[in-house]
């Protein structure tokens, strides 16, 4: 099959990619357009299996911002940031992450974290920070 | 007239990930700002915030309770100067993608008919990696 322009001039985009994970929209819609607005592209996803698929689907990430609880109802059930964390360390390990969460990280754990309810000028400088120190590639 | 979209605002209602990642990216290289939803329920919570909406753009089957005909037809009832588009599967979603840009993206050098094409080697992709 041909290569299409479409996925070419996808290496011509300069701005940075962040896939935002967020299942609770009042959280994902403003955040995705405050980071917009900054200047970066953002990629949505509501779950676990979404940002998977788009890891795995060969669009170019370069930082992963994901909430912790991704259950979408609030349970707590299912796969969790945590684990989107682990999967990235195993199949990703050059993109960076960071995790939010209403609630404390386990003690103990590794990890870049921002505490919910975060402002969004912040959530924007932690991500920046994170791209800044990626090593040369 | 390629910059008569720049104003205007899209609310994508498209719970397959790659589906929506795709067609948002089309429709902002189109000038549109977009809105990014996979349910009923965020239309709902755009419109009740009294965020600006010109169209809606909605799959049929959508995340949640609601599917795409009953959103449809309340929003022509509650907020009748709001276009809405229907859309079933890929080529429906493209479809409806490039009735909002007909005048082409602004910024790259891609046919509207890729935008159908590129979706399908994502999920081509998909099922691949999830055979590996």
């Amino acid at each position: 099959m041909e290569p299409l322009e479409s996925l070419d001039s996808e290496t011509e985009d300069r701005r940075e990619v962040v896939l935002l994970v967020e299942d609770n929209f009042q959280v994902r819609w403003p955040t995705a357009e405050y980071l917009r607005d900054s200047g970066y592209r953002v990629i949505e996803a509501v779950s676990v299996e979404d940002a998977i698929t788009v890891l795995a689907s060969g669009t170019g990430i370069d930082v992963v911002f994901s909430d912790v609880n991704l259950s979408g109802d609030g349970s707590g059930e299912g796969p969790s940031g945590f684990d989107l964390a682990r999967w990235l360390g195993e199949n990703r390990p050059l993109i960076p992450v960071l995790l939010t969460s209403g609630e404390a990280v386990p003690r103990g754990m590794q990890i870049e974290f921002l505490p919910k309810p975060y402002a969004l000028a912040e959530a924007e400088q932690r991500i920046r920070q994170l791209l800044a120190r990626r090593p040369a590639r | 007239m390629k910059n008569s979209n720049s104003a205007k605002t899209v609310m994508l209602v498209e719970p397959e990930v790659l589906v929506r990642m795709v067609i948002a990216e089309y429709l902002r290289d189109c000038g549109y700002r977009v809105i990014e939803g996979v349910s009923a329920q965020d239309v709902w919570t755009v419109l009740e915030s009294d965020h600006r909406v010109d169209v809606i753009l909605a799959e049929v089957r959508l995340a949640g309770g609601a599917d795409g005909f009953s959103l449809a037809s309340r929003i022509r009832q509650t907020h009748p100067s709001i276009d809405v588009i229907l859309s079933s599967g890929v080529a429906g979603a493209s479809q409806g993608s490039h009735e909002l840009c007909q005048d082409g993206p602004i910024k790259k050098p891609y046919e509207p008919k890729d935008v159908e094409a590129r979706i399908r080697i994502l999920l081509e992709r998909r099922r691949t990696a999830s055979k590996a």
